[in-house]
């Protein structure tokens, strides 16, 4: 469970600073998949910096099981926008990186091996991030937070990069990964649609500074065929309405 | 370039100026450009006896100086590059001293060493070093933000984060920079090398030359080409074992 009090984060520029985030307040239930989606420059990154331990200095109260925010304790998949992949290091080396950090662990178990086939790279291991295409450096990055055994998931835009086709595709294959393990996730977009997707509850957040508009249950959520129901044209019409009128 | 097209460009370059070196030798015929041919029999002639002992001191000062500057250059440009604080500590003296021509310290180098071994490689090490401290800092500098960012969401320590990230990022630039600085320690070395020493490659060339040995003078000045050319395809195949992935 997440649980973050009046959370407000200033960046301290020479002589003022810039209000990123203004006082914010949510609960992320044990595994559950919150979508967070507003305007580009409202905070959403920085919201996942504060929680991956990456910012430090900001007002407020965040605790991730009931303990303050330390990645050296807890276990924390990252994954972002740019897929966050070591160049230097094959694909192998990559998925194994935190195990690596976190345990010491350089070896894949049958668990990762498994996580491999699901996400349909365990013949690509001794390429380099360079000599793969986007969706596959995506599932790589995916790989390696699943194999984490994570607390907790944090995905800043993770499939922004990728075409249209891609996008669905990979959507589709992190929603029936995640679902096997239902791990606490936080998951940033700029898409109504992927926010509808892959959410259990939708966060909509205000331009900059941001703060938080509504939080909207999402009864599209798991829902079969979801782009071609009712659901969900209503519920897209609702989110948009919410982030035209906080503008 | 593929490994392939490089070893046929180092070939064909070879075969060019063997070329050329022929065809004036050819046309001018006099004894301060013999040909090719002569000189590298006898280079076979006199290197055993006469040239090894020349070649390994060479050698022996050439490495130990680039060992010397990259042991102390690198690990500095790096924790500049890591660290803002030091780098505003000791950029300004780097970039101070960098556009002084070295060179001309070497006298006050020998006043205050001597005219022995340890002048020779304090020479080397003061030239190459700063552009490697720079390379490696700029290096460390370029790696981007969210490469670290990834690594600390992991709760990777400080140690981690240098041997995840900034040694083997930093790796193909340090390497270039040695492969420069390997050109440079040649140079400054044949300099060094014509004073306060009967060994070494810059001693033999320009004894040769007192000794109006044309033949010997040519022998040395291909030998210690060679010799560089040597050091450089080491650094080429260091390169492409650790920098594949770029
Ligand atoms: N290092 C920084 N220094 C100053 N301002 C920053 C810094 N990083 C981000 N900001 C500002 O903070 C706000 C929120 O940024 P960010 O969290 O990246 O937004 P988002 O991810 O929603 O696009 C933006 O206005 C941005 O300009
Ligand atoms: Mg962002």
């Amino acid at each position: 469970m997440i649980e973050i009090k009046d959370l407000t984060v200033k960046y301290l520029r020479q002589d003022d600073f810039v209000l990123a985030l203004e006082r914010i307040n949510i609960e992320i239930p044990a595994g559950q998949i919150y979508t967070f989606i507003g305007p580009s420059g409202c905070g959403k990154s920085t919201l996942l910096y504060v929680l991956s331990g990456i910012i430090k200095d900001y007002t407020g109260r965040v605790l991730i099981n009931s303990q303050p925010v330390d990645p050296k304790k807890q276990r924390i998949g990252m994954i972002m926008q740019n897929y966050g992949l070591m160049p230097w290091r094959n694909v192998y080396q990559n998925v194994v990186l935190g195990t690596k950090i976190k345990d010491g662990q350089r070896r894949l178990d049958e668990y990762g091996q498994y996580i491999l086939e699901q996400l349909g790279i365990d013949h690509l291991l001794d390429r380099y991030p360079k000599e793969l295409s986007g969706g596959q450096q995506q599932r790589v990055a995916i790989a390696r937070s699943f194999i984490l055994k994570p607390d907790l998931l944090l995905m800043d835009e993770p499939f922004s990069a990728l075409d249209a086709i891609s996008r669905e595709e990979m959507q589709e294959l992190f929603l029936d990964t995640w679902k096997q393990h239902n791990v606490t996730t936080a998951f940033i977009t700029h898409s109504v649609d992927e926010a509808l997707y892959l959410g259990s509850k939708i966060v909509v957040l205000s331009p900059a500074p941001g703060t938080i508009l509504e939080v909207i249950d999402n009864p599209c959520f798991k829902m079969e065929d979801m782009r071609l129901q009712d659901d969900y044209y209503d519920m897209s019409a609702r989110i948009r309405k919410v982030l035209d009128k906080g503008r | 370039m593929s490994s392939n097209g490089k070893w046929q460009g180092a070939l064909y370059g070879f075969g060019l100026v063997i070329i050329l070196w022929q065809a004036v030798a050819w046309l001018l015929k006099i004894p301060i450009i013999p040909t090719p041919g002569a000189v590298f029999v006898n280079i076979a002639d006199i290197f055993a006896n006469q040239m090894q002992v020349h070649v390994v001191s060479s050698l022996g000062r050439i490495l130990k100086g680039i060992f010397i500057a990259i042991g102390l250059g690198v690990p500095l440009g790096f924790l500049m590059g890591y660290f803002e604080k030091l780098d505003k500590i000791f950029s300004p003296l780097v970039y101070f001293t960098y556009p002084i021509p070295k060179i001309a310290l070497l006298p006050i180098v020998m006043l205050l060493f001597g005219l022995g071994e340890a002048s020779k490689l304090i020479m080397i090490v003061l030239i190459v070093i700063f552009q490697i401290i720079i390379t490696s800092r700029d290096a460390v500098k370029n790696i981007p933000a969210q490469v670290f960012r990834s690594l600390q969401s992991l709760g990777a320590g400080r140690w981690q984060m240098f041997r995840e990230i900034i040694i083997p990022a930093s790796l193909a630039e340090v390497l270039t920079a040695t492969r420069l600085a390997l050109g440079t320690a040649v140079s400054v070395l044949f300099f060094t090398e014509t004073f306060g020493t009967e060994y070494g490659m810059g001693y033999f060339i320009m004894d040769a030359w007192m000794r109006v040995n044309y033949l010997d003078m040519y022998a040395g000045i291909v030998v210690l080409s060679f010799m560089g050319f040597c050091l450089f395809i080491v650094v080429d195949i260091a390169e492409k074992y650790y920098c594949s992935w770029r």
